[in-house]
């Protein structure tokens, strides 16, 4: 019961209220479509790309900087990983179709990997500014990209990754839709009971606290940056899944939308902060607004006019003074706080 | 007695600059053709008047990701305007409108980042994707063609400040915009250097705090300069649609990047609110000259993104260490 009346007013509550709203509202405009099992599939699948970058970003954000080269970095490990798979690359040296599977996947989280590694060295260990880093990396790794595929996409994919991307778990669960849950889960864990999260979220706060308080910030910042590459390569292979195909200048919009989610889970960007449970909740929330548009069948400017209102607006009224004026207006638990600190005490 | 020369970083680049030109001369004589280089200035125009707006924005120390959507929209609203008036048009009026616009759209996002105290470009991506669509919701075909342009306006694409007629029969031609560069570029340095106005730009970029105890208004500041920054890409995307004739609403969004690669690799430093006129120029120019002759080098074509990235990772680099020896040395 604690629980349940702590959760009251939290921003966990407010998500969920928003998120049954939200589905509520576009099953209302089309009823027949948005509750269909493939619909519902579909958004899954398409939830679980979002996802996973939205991981890659929180990991970042959480220790007080931003990372433009998700999308970017996800693109050139899948590349790299795919044309193992595919036996473009070495395929003289590794034959067996299984080995060119494990190789590939190996490749492609190392290459995520090294290139946070790559950022995180610019940024922790040179101090350069992380925005500026990030994008021109992202430039770099985007041309890669391009180099290595010559401008084309290519077509194909071994079957365990296109099944990962189009199959269903007792036929009803996509599988990507698990694989996200367990990404989300194992980052929960990270951020929440190791001690690496607190030093990550003690950074994002206050970077000089952090200092005195003997945390070496740059080994911090290195492992998340890391981390960031990781999900980043994840997120890769699971925009392969679903394509079979590798694209070196896919979902540059997705960007937009994993900051989005994680600035919509209580993520400060450029401040630190967050709950994974949130931001779980609000990437649900993003692709049911996602899907409401695209069901409603509304131009790719609308959907952009959007995306932009929702980011800026969620800026706004994310301010500590915005915050107090709506706490007054709705007349919004304006003296609980204050009492139920006292009772803590 | 005159100053001590002392070279600086942007003698430095400047020969950076001249030895990229000779090299890529060397290597294909094509390079240094009168055509060649008239073009590359031609280029230069968009990118240079977009990156000389950028500065001011990076020496209050922020970075704005919507240049190239708040010159398209203000580009975009002065054509509809002079459509909707049926005005001919002529250069200065367009200038100025397409430049009010502009100011008035980077103001709402100086407004929003300063008044709610948020990091400039975090607000500047989400007005980026505002400003790129908004105007588009209710219209099926965005586009404008040439027929459709105000007429007088389309001068700009013969109007030309020298014409060279080649051995081959080629005409080279030196179109009119790279003054508009020149003139922005003397107004701007003008304003910074010498106006009280404009120091305390710079001052704003130095020290927040500093800048309140002196008595100058921060909000003030910040809207300035957004106006200019602002104004700037209306006036460079004006410059750009009278010059290919026709308004596309995806054609300047990818000179995004060229210009804050080329506002980097002129020195802007945004963290200590660094940044000149003449770097710029030199930024600018560095950017051009490889972007535009990748190509005729017989370089492919997708491997263009991978030297700009390249290119501004090293300018960052570069920036960040040079500071560093001056600070110790």
């Amino acid at each position: 019961m604690k629980r349940l009346k702590a959760l009251k007013g939290s921003r966990t509550f407010v998500l969920i209220i928003l998120l049954i709203a939200l589905i509520l509202l576009v099953g209302l405009l089309n009823p027949s479509k948005f509750y269909a099992m493939a619909n519902l599939q579909s958004m899954g699948r398409q939830l679980s790309e979002i996802g996973i970058y939205a991981l890659a970003m929180f990991t970042v954000v959480v220790s007080g900087g931003l990372n433009l080269s998700i999308v970017a970095v996800a693109n050139f490990s899948a590349i790299c990983g795919g044309c193992i798979m595919q036996g473009i690359y070495l395929g003289d040296i590794i034959v067996d179709p299984t080995m060119r599977l494990i190789v590939g996947l190996i490749v492609s989280l190392g290459t995520g990997v090294l290139s946070g590694l790559l950022n995180g060295y610019f940024v922790a260990g040179l101090g350069l500014t992380a925005v500026l880093v990030t994008s021109a990396t992202s430039q770099l790794f985007q041309g890669m990209a391009l180099v290595l595929t010559k401008g084309n996409s290519i077509v194909g994919a071994p079957e365990m990754i296109s099944a990962l991307g189009t199959q269903n778990m007792f036929g009803v669960v996509p599988y990507l839709l698990v694989l996200t849950i367990v990404c989300y889960a194992i980052c929960e864990f990270i951020f929440e009971k190791t001690c690496f999260g607190a030093q990550c979220r003690l950074l994002g706060a206050n970077s000089t606290a952090s200092m005195y308080s003997g945390i070496s910030n740059f080994k911090t910042l290195m492992k998340s940056y890391m981390l960031s590459g990781l999900f980043s390569a994840i997120a890769g292979l699971v925009s392969y899944s679903r394509m079979s195909a590798l694209r070196p200048d896919y979902g540059t919009s997705l960007t937009n939308n994993a900051m989005l989610v994680v600035l919509m889970g209580g993520a400060w960007i450029v401040a630190g902060g967050g709950k994974i449970l949130n931001i779980f909740i609000s990437l649900f929330c993003i692709q049911v607004i996602s899907s409401g548009l695209t069901l409603g069948g509304t131009s790719t400017y609308t959907r952009d006019t959007v995306w932009g209102l929702m980011l800026v607006g969620l800026l706004v009224f994310a301010t500590p003074e915005m915050k107090g004026y709506l706490k007054r207006l709705f007349h919004i638990g304006g003296h609980r706080d204050l009492r139920s600190a006292e009772v803590r005490k | 007695m005159g100053k001590r020369f002392r070279l600086k970083e942007v003698h430095i680049k400047f020969l950076l600059f001249v030895v990229i030109l000779v090299v890529f001369a060397l290597i294909q004589p094509k390079v240094f053709t009168a055509i060649n280089l008239f073009s590359m200035l031609n280029d230069a125009v968009f990118t240079g008047i977009v990156a000389l707006g950028m500065m001011v924005i990076m020496v209050t120390g922020n970075l704005d990701l919507s240049s190239t959507s708040i010159g398209m929209m203000s580009g975009y609203m002065m054509l509809r305007l002079f459509q909707m008036l049926g005005y001919a048009g002529d250069f200065v009026t367009a200038f100025i409108v397409s430049g009010i616009f502009g100011a008035l759209l980077g103001m709402l996002s100086g407004y929003l980042s300063k008044k709610f105290n948020l990091s400039g470009f975090v607000v500047s991506i989400g007005m980026d994707l505002i400003y790129s669509s908004i105007a588009f919701i209710f219209i099926d075909q965005p586009t404008i063609k040439t027929a459709e342009m105000p007429q007088n306006l389309l001068q700009m694409r013969t109007a030309s400040l020298l014409t060279i007629k080649t051995d081959t029969g080629l005409t080279a031609k030196l179109n009119i915009g790279i003054l508009l560069v020149i003139i922005v570029a003397i107004i701007l340095s003008i304003f910074l250097n010498k106006t009280q106005l404009g120091r305390g730009i710079y001052a704003l970029g130095g020290d927040k705090v500093a800048v309140e105890r002196v008595g100058y208004n921060p909000m003030k500041l910040t809207l300035v300069a957004y106006a200019v920054f602002g104004a700037c890409c209306g006036i460079a995307a004006t410059y750009f649609y009278c010059n290919t004739g026709s308004f596309e609403t995806g054609t300047i969004t990818s000179r995004g990047t060229d210009v804050i690669t080329a506002a980097i690799f002129g020195g802007c430093n945004m963290k200590d609110g660094k940044g000149s006129v003449s770097g710029i120029l030199v930024g600018v120019a560095i950017i051009t000259v490889i972007k535009s002759n990748l190509i005729l080098l017989g370089v492919p074509a997708y491997y263009i993104t991978f030297v700009v990235g390249l290119l501004i990772l090293g300018g960052v680099l570069f920036s960040t260490l040079a500071e560093r020896r001056m600070q110790k040395a």
